[in-house]
């Protein structure tokens, strides 16, 4: 008994530690599926009404998450149980995941992922207004008035109102557009690769949307009234052309530059490419993101990194979607066994409009498990969209 | 594609490959390695502070590395900090454990007195 109950102490703070973490670790994905281009629409847009992806569905992708689910249901926000004046679009995601860890410590632990609704008004002149409020993990010391925020909000306007594609401009709080903008946060080129979880900030984004090509350039500053895992100011855009309805091939860049004390400056350059090719007979996507990036911390220390992931993803119908991801990250390519790799497997089964189950798994080896411990993660994830 | 990439990286990481010869100061540690590793939102962010320590900026660490034992420049390898890094349970960082040569070249910052940081 008394082992049991020392057992019990040692674990519990353990315990605390991997929820908080996987808890931020997988929190906050928004996003529905980049997946879903070229096999299902061309464009974010198409879907959303957000013209860099994620968050709120519009009636196109209302019509989407109906049809590819196993058990339709209506898509509207509570089932169009509540409804809502034309020009307000409402919405929400609630996440949890439990399942094994293994870094390299063996752990069960379950976590509540997103609390996270969301509201889009649309105004006169093309202009409307974003807004998310969610739970997020309090800031010490000041936890009463920080376990409710607004990871994003932004007013916005929109060239062509009601329609999907034209010129955008943002200026609010909002993640910078760059990269593949996958959902799931610790696939190597959001979490290395400029867009970590938590990182939205406040920036200017002007944006165009079309079928064959589109572009995000993104201003932003370090967020003036909360700390963020970025520091830093900087730009990013990315631009992606539709060679074929098959083929797009895309490029990027990003610059920060962040204050690291009181002396000295630290910054960012990114550069890289992106792909998407479709594959019609088995239905697949292939999706590739290389990046490099050149770290300036001081005239002796400048990281050259390498950042990449491919994956690809094959829908099943009705209702089921697997993704293999294939993630490198070299934190310095000028010293040997500093880089990693990882085998993501995800499988999500969208059982109704509203409900999707997912099995999210990682095995991850340093230098092929020549630097050190590999590490890894098999979870069950549920998702509900409001 | 994948592999032109492992490739390209292997070539281009083979032309100038050293074995560890990064500075082991206290603002390269941070940068390179205790930011991006360790100061996630919910870790040790100076928003977040978990167990009151944050590495997310050279003071926020030169802070939090000064305290009583986590360095110790008599006996590195009793820092806890190269504790946290290296022992198997409640190992640190919680979600994909450090590659050895980073372990080595904070051990190293250590072992040369921890410069940057008044050590008490």
């Amino acid at each position: 008994m008394k082992r049991a109950i020392r057992l019990l102490t040692l674990a519990a703070p353990v315990a605390v530690a991997v929820l908080i973490l996987f808890g931020g670790l997988f929190g906050g994905t928004a996003h529905a599926y980049p997946q879903f281009q070229m096999s299902r629409d061309q464009t974010c847009t198409g879907c959303h009404l957000s013209p860099s992806g994620g968050g709120l569905l519009n009636e196109n992708g209302l019509t989407t998450a109906e049809g590819i689910s196993q058990w339709g249901t209506a898509p509207e926000f509570f089932y169009g149980k509540v409804p809502t004046p034309s020009w307000l679009v409402l919405g929400g995601d609630l996440r949890g995941a439990s399942g094994y860890v293994q870094t390299p410590e063996k752990l069960l632990a379950s976590f509540p992922m997103q609390i996270e609704a969301y509201g889009h008004a649309t105004l006169p002149a093309g202009l409307s207004l974003y807004v998310g409020v969610g739970s997020r993990a309090s800031e010490v010391g000041n936890e009463a008035a920080t376990h409710v925020w607004s990871r994003e909000h932004y007013l916005m306007w929109q060239q062509k109102p009601g329609e999907t594609g034209g010129l955008y401009v943002r200026a609010g709080r909002f993640m910078p557009v760059f990269g593949l903008r996958f959902v799931e946060h610790p696939t190597y080129t959001r979490k290395w690769g400029g867009t970590p979880l938590y990182a939205e900030t406040y920036g200017l984004a002007v944006e165009h949307i079309d079928p064959r090509f589109e572009v995000h350039a993104t201003g932003f500053i370090k967020d003036p009234l909360t700390d963020t895992p970025e520091h830093s100011n900087g730009a990013a855009a990315i631009g992606e052309l539709r060679l074929s309805e098959q083929l797009s091939v895309g490029a990027e860049a990003m610059y920060t530059q962040s204050t690291i004390d009181s002396q000295n400056k630290e910054q960012k350059i990114r550069a890289g490419l992106v792909a998407k090719l479709y594959l019609p007979g088995p239905e697949t996507l292939l999706q590739f993101e290389g990046q490099f990036m050149n770290q300036l911390i001081d005239p002796r220390g400048a990281p050259k990194q390498i950042i990449a992931y491919l994956m690809a993803s094959r829908s099943f119908d009705p209702a089921f979607m697997l993704d293999v991801g294939l993630g490198y990250f070299n934190e310095n390519v000028q010293i040997t066994q500093l880089h990693r790799e990882a085998l993501d497997v995800n499988f999500h089964w969208f059982a109704t409009s509203h409900i999707e189950a997912i099995f999210t798994g990682r095995f991850e080896t340093l230098a092929f498990g020549s630097a050190g411990p590999n590490a890894g993660y098999a979870l069950a994830q549920l998702h509900y969209r409001l | 594609m994948y592999r032109l990439v492992l490739v390209g990286a292997a070539a281009l990481a083979a032309c100038n490959q050293t074995d560890n010869n990064r500075p082991a100061t206290l603002e390269y540690i941070t940068e390179a390695i205790l930011q991006p590793s360790c100061s996630q939102y919910t870790c040790h962010s100076s928003y977040r502070r978990e167990k009151t320590y944050a590495f997310d900026t050279v003071d926020a660490a030169r802070q939090s590395l000064t305290r009583p034992g986590i360095v110790n420049t008599e006996e590195p390898e009793l820092s806890l900090l190269y504790v946290v890094l290296t022992r198997q349970i409640k190992r640190m960082p919680y979600d994909s454990p450090l590659p050895d040569k980073d372990i080595a070249l904070i051990l190293q910052w250590i072992q040369d007195g921890a410069p940057g940081l008044d050590v008490p």
